[in-house]
């Protein structure tokens, strides 16, 4: 979808075409969709959280400016959805916001005819997936706008209502985090028969898969 | 990695796309006998190498739940929405006059008033006469009873809502052509402040039109706004403001986490990332 043809279903939309929407949504859900996945880590609470932010953004269209990327002003909504989301959990224990592990997803090897580059890949993407979860919420979503979502850090600036030089900070500091806890090895490569090969190789290579 | 730390800023630009080639080739042949460094950089790279590729597919029901909840809504737009009170809110948000413009701020403002116009250095006792209790329809005895229950209740007046726009008009003018002057700016007739680089006037007043404060730029609003305490209250989220235009009653409330909650009346809450203001203000438009 181009710019010019956003522009135009979004006007539909606001003159009264409801049925206009859908395109819109077809033509961002895989962003949105993924920003919340990495920021909730379950994919039942990226669905709703999907869903919630597109209604918002439904409720409030004639709001949007243009100013910015339409996706970019979806992507706020969302990651205001989520960290709602998250906080509300937070007071919740009960909640159902927990990490599923996506197995079925993840048992697909991308990789092919190399089996151990393909389970190489699979365990770093499951070690990807739980430490972004260690990073607090605002970080990892700053992180994930960037590096998933391919934000400029103005556009992230944007997003959250930060400095772009603490948006800045902030990414460099979830990166760091994040590729620490990948070189920590104990929760990285926890997938059984590739532990072993932490110990033959140095530390300096665990990062490299 | 002690003397690292400029090569781990380089790492990051290279990440980014974002390294001249010398300096890469400088990063490069020191991470040649770093391994710190590589490792880092390696594990970074992956990282971000995932986070790019590992897409998930949206599953079906992503678009066909929006759209039927889209469809309900038009459903029941169709008919005169009706103002749905809302038991958290009722007890302390003094609502809604319908053609009010007025911005009615509510709760433990006072501190934070404080606050805010110490931050901007402005002299919060400067009296400006701008008008405003927040106005009154038939609705207006009812509103003003329910507030009784609040210690303190201040009203932002529709000066100060314009003021804030274009304030934050402003802003982009003063970026776009580097002039600091504000020409037809709200400061002009609303506060007699020093008309400052980027500087308007909000001036702060009670229900009775008393000023209890002016602040003197958008910042020290925002930060307002943004509050650093949260109000006690038994709520999910303790309300601070509730704002009232055009018979919306919108509702306010500290996040927790440095951001603001806000609601329509009967909806769901929002959190707003901090300096949310022109955010808000584009959606209550």
């Amino acid at each position: 979808m181009t710019r010019q043809e956003e522009r135009a279903a979004i006007e539909r939309v606001l003159s009264g075409d409801a049925d206009a929407f859908e395109a819109l949504v077809k033509a961002h859900e895989k962003g949105v969709y993924n920003l919340a996945l990495r920021m909730l880590g379950s994919e039942q609470d990226a669905l709703d959280a999907s869903q919630e932010a597109f209604f918002r953004a439904y409720r409030s269209l004639d709001a949007f400016r243009g100013d910015s990327k339409f996706s970019v002003w979806l992507y706020r909504i969302t990651g205001n959805v989520c960290l709602d989301m998250l906080r509300r959990a937070g007071r919740r224990p009960e909640s159902s916001l927990t990490v599923d592990d996506e197995g079925g997803e993840m048992a697909v090897p991308d990789e092919s005819g190399d089996p151990q580059r393909a389970l190489e890949r699979t365990e770093l993407r499951a070690a990807v997936r739980r430490g972004l979860m260690t990073l607090e919420p605002a970080f990892r979503q700053a992180l994930i706008l960037r590096d998933l979502n391919g934000l400029t850090y103005d556009e992230i600036a944007r997003v959250t209502g930060l400095e772009a030089g603490t948006v800045k900070s902030r990414i460099f500091r979830a990166r760091r985090k994040l590729a620490a806890y990948l070189q920590s090895g104990g929760n990285f490569l926890d997938a059984g028969p590739s532990k072993d090969r932490t110990k033959e190789k140095g530390g300096g290579d665990r990062g490299r898969m | 990695m002690a003397g690292c730390e400029r090569y781990e800023e380089m790492i990051w630009a290279l990440l980014d796309g974002d390294l001249a080639p010398e300096q890469e080739a400088a990063l490069r042949a020191h991470m040649d006998g770093c391994p710190d460094c590589r490792a880092l950089y390696e594990a970074a790279a992956a990282a971000a190498g995932v986070l790019r590729e590992d897409l998930a597919e949206p599953p079906a029901a992503l678009a066909e739940g929006v759209m039927a909840q889209v469809a309900a809504y038009e459903a029941e737009r169709g008919e005169p929405r009706p103002v749905r009170p809302v038991k958290r809110l009722r007890r302390w948000l003094p609502v809604a006059a319908a053609a009010c413009l007025a911005v009615v701020i509510v709760g433990v403002a006072l501190p934070r008033l404080k606050m805010g116009s110490a931050r901007s250095g402005a002299a919060a006792d400067t009296a400006a006469p701008q008008a405003a209790p927040y106005a009154m329809d038939e609705d207006g005895g009812e509103a003003a009873a329910r507030s009784e229950d609040m210690p303190e209740t201040v009203s932002l007046t529709e000066g100060m809502m314009d003021a804030v726009v274009e304030s934050a008009e402003a802003e982009e003018n003063f970026a776009s052509d580097g002039e600091g002057a504000l020409s037809g700016s709200a400061a002009d007739d609303a506060a007699p402040m020093e008309p400052a680089a980027g500087a308007v006037g909000y001036t702060l007043c009670d229900p009775d039109g008393n000023t209890v404060a002016v602040i003197s730029d958008r910042e020290a609003l925002a930060g307002l706004l943004r509050g650093e305490t949260i109000a006690a209250g038994p709520e999910d989220f303790a309300p601070l403001y509730a704002l009232t235009l055009d018979g919306t009653a919108y509702v306010l409330a500290d996040d927790g986490a440095g951001g603001l909650v806000w609601w329509i009346e009967g909806d769901d809450a929002v959190t707003l990332s901090p300096a949310p203001l022109s955010e808000l203000l584009a959606l209550i438009e």
